[in-house]
């Protein structure tokens, strides 16, 4: 009772629409909801596509988005979850891949409540021998909100540190092209080939 | 001091009435005493006792401030001025809270003053001590304050709900004086006082008469004929195994149920020592509850129903059948059914603001409330609800969608009320207090904060090469041409792709490992929960 019941054909509807639905996170946030439905549209028929709300601390220091695709049917989904996780699929930039998985119901922030559902509450007074654990239970949660704080952290460190140490590698490389590419382009390789009576591409 | 010598032999509980006062009502028909003897204990007028309400953790705790008989139907009728503990009027607490053996004396007009109960309800005498520091209030010196069960210096206001320290010229009616410690303090159960207080019945006659019509008024509420026999026949009860409380030496010995109104007799263990067994004998125990059947038969009402709920006999469908203390029962450990909230400010006319725009508002105005620990599957509606039951506070909530990498174990949502009053008092109480929500989860709440999206974040990951010339690389993105293409092995690309989709992976696992250490951690103390 109490709550907003929701029939049970609603509710049936909402777990079919999870079952098509994926997840998939790692996007950039420059990547827009028409892009991730033509990215995806390779694999099936995007019916619809939603970015999560990013409340979490990640945010002030790494700029990603998740997102909620919903698909045609459940069989295109789970081919977009096994094609993304044996290929390293790139939208709107590289050479960090997007990662999808199944979607799960409490994903969704709009969602049907479960029909007959009851939930009882209560106060636990001081003097039940319960107030003590539940004391300790709310402090546990702070304490597992605070170190799951803290691996979030640790991963957006991880990940800027190999997104810097990627940019140091490729302008390396970079570099490596560009004087190969000087060198071919102002003859030099081509004089170097005859000096030491050598075959060059271009000679 | 007249003593009326009418010694009432029902079974084997001794009764004796003590001094007589006055005599009120129409005809005539009240008599009013100034002490008894019940059961072995000698009860005067302004003392503090115990009465015992069947599934309170507590007894309830209450000065006699009047005591009388009516003649013809031989009915036993005290009137009582409650005590509140901390506990029932902690929303009205400041901070500094309360002793624990602290009590409130209940003061000012409204429900939940004083109510009239069938002197059987009486468990015993309890040693509450004034320690207000007023002039007229005789101090009580440090052993009994050591010996006291309770203590009280501040008032409860139950109209205005306040809490003061002043009492004034009259409490309920009730001089000070009788307010305040007696000269020589009340002892505990001492059934030698008897004379001591002769002196304060002389001259206080008139004031009670003055107020007799005040006095008989209730009396009409009740049925006036009570069978004398009706409850004879009735089957013996069980004997209720209900533990006592050690402190205030009171073991309750049978249980009576009618209509919900449950009272349950209890003997003093002071007679145990006087009777030299600790048992009491089973004529005894029946004789006993015919008395409590009679008593609750004349006053189906529970020994302290109303108490600050005014709507006690309105039906409450939603509510579980939870008479006192309706807005207040931050303790009284009941479970409670949501309540559907009123629709008052979900107006269909006008569309809501957007939830982004609320929650900025939210934080900057300080209304925003984070709450953690609720079941992930919980939706925006139920967490209002569930705020509605247990604050009475109408707010706006938003689950927090769980990611790749959020708890399992633990939903969270923000919470966006109308005041930052109502959101102070609730991460207020709710750290105080415990609100238990199915399979063992207390609600933990915080400060909202909404995290601003900075203007210098950046994803990482992305990567160019400066001179292939992607400056026009949004303007691209927002035509949407192909962006999207899956990585070809035996490029940098590939490689670097890889040792991305290694930290995923590794990312994945410490995620797992960190929410199943999580899992077993609440696991563990969930157990030790005796209600779950």
């Amino acid at each position: 009772m109490g709550t907003t019941s929701t029939s049970q054909k609603d509710y049936d509807a909402f777990q079919e629409k999870v079952k098509r639905t994926v997840f998939v996170d790692n996007l950039s946030s420059d990547i827009t909801i028409s892009v991730l439905t033509k990215a995806l549209g390779q694999f099936g028929k995007v019916i619809n596509a939603d970015f999560l709300p990013n409340y979490t601390e990640s945010k002030l220091k790494d700029d990603t988005q998740c997102a909620l695709v919903e698909m045609e049917n459940e069989k295109q989904a789970k081919s977009i979850v096994t094609e993304l996780s044996s290929f390293y699929f790139m939208i709107g930039g590289m050479p960090r891949p997007v990662r999808a998985r199944l979607a799960k119901a409490e994903m969704f922030s709009e969602r049907p409540c479960p029909p007959k559902r009851k939930i009882l509450i209560r106060w636990v007074p001081p003097s039940e021998p319960d107030f003590m654990v539940a004391e300790k239970l709310k402090h546990l949660t702070k304490r597992h909100a605070a170190e799951a704080s803290l691996l979030l952290k640790y991963q957006s460190d991880e990940e800027t540190k190999l997104a810097e140490h990627q940019a140091e590698t490729l302008k390396m490389s970079s570099k490596k092209y560009d004087m190969i590419d000087g060198i071919i382009l102002d003859g030099t390789l081509s004089r170097l080939g005859r000096h030491y009576n050598m075959k060059t591409v271009d000679g | 001091m007249s003593q009326s010598g009418e010694t009432c032999k029902e079974g084997n509980i001794a009764f004796k009435w003590g001094k007589k006062r006055g005599v009120g009502g129409k005809q005539q028909e009240v008599q009013f005493y100034e002490s008894f003897s019940y059961d072995g204990v000698d009860y005067h007028l302004y003392d503090c006792v115990y009465l015992y309400k069947e599934r309170e953790p507590e007894p309830y705790i209450g000065k006699l401030i009047k005591i009388w008989e009516q003649r013809v139907q031989k009915v036993k009728k005290i009137k009582v001025l409650w005590f509140f503990r901390a506990v029932e009027i902690l929303n009205w607490l400041d901070s500094d809270g309360a002793m624990e053996n602290e009590l409130f004396l209940a003061s000012g007009e409204g429900p939940g003053l004083a109510n009239i109960n069938p002197l059987e309800v009486l468990v015993g005498k309890c040693n509450v001590v004034c320690t207000s520091k007023d002039n007229r209030n005789p101090q009580p010196s440090k052993e009994i304050l050591e010996m006291a069960d309770y203590i009280f210096y501040r008032l409860f206001d139950v109209g205005s709900c306040k809490i003061s320290e002043d009492i004034g010229v009259k409490v309920a009616g009730i001089e000070a004086k009788f307010i305040f410690n007696r000269e020589g303090i009340q002892k505990p159960n001492s059934i030698s006082e008897h004379e001591s207080h002769g002196k304060e019945g002389i001259g206080k006659t008139n004031l009670f008469s003055q107020s007799m019509p005040s006095a008989s008024k209730p009396d009409s509420q009740f049925p006036n004929v009570v069978p004398e026999g009706a409850s004879q026949g009735e089957r013996t009860k069980q004997l209720s195994q209900v533990s006592s409380e050690p402190k205030s030496h009171i073991s309750p010995k049978l249980e009576f149920d009618k209509n919900s109104v449950t009272v349950i007799a209890m003997e003093m263990a002071e007679v145990e020592s006087n009777g030299g067994k600790g048992k009491v004998s089973e004529v005894s125990i029946n004789e006993k509850r015919k008395l409590v059947k009679n008593a609750s038969e004349l006053d189906k009402r529970p020994p302290k129903m109303a108490k600050l709920d005014g709507k006690i006999d309105k039906p409450k469908p939603n509510v579980s059948s939870a008479p006192a203390l309706d807005k207040n029962n931050t303790t009284d450990g009941r479970y409670m059914e949501l309540m559907r909230r009123p629709d008052t400010d979900r107006s269909k006319w006008f569309r809501q603001i957007p939830w982004e725009e609320q929650m900025l508002k939210g934080h900057e105005n300080g209304t925003l409330v984070l709450l953690e620990n609720l079941d992930p599957s919980y939706t925006s509606t139920e967490i209002e609800e569930i705020v509605h039951t247990a604050f009475q506070e109408n707010c706006r909530a938003k689950v927090i969608p769980l990611t790749a990498i959020s708890s399992p174990h633990c939903g969270r949502a923000f919470v966006d009320f109308k005041t930052r009053e109502a959101a102070d008092m609730v991460i207020r109480r709710l750290d105080e207090g415990c609100l238990m929500l199915p399979s063992g989860r207390p609600l933990v709440a915080s400060k909202g904060k909404h995290l601003m999206p900075r203007m210098s974040t950046k994803f990482f990951g992305h990567l160019s090469v400066e001179k292939l010339k992607f400056q026009n690389h949004r303007e691209e993105m927002r035509k949407a041409v192909s962006t999207s293409h899956c990585s070809q092995p035996n490029t940098i690309e590939y490689e670097m792709a890889m040792e991305w989709r290694l930290l995923q992976e590794k990312s994945d696992c410490w995620w797992k490992e960190l929410y199943k250490q999580h899992s077993e951690e609440l696991k563990k103390l969930r157990n030790n929960l005796q209600k779950k």
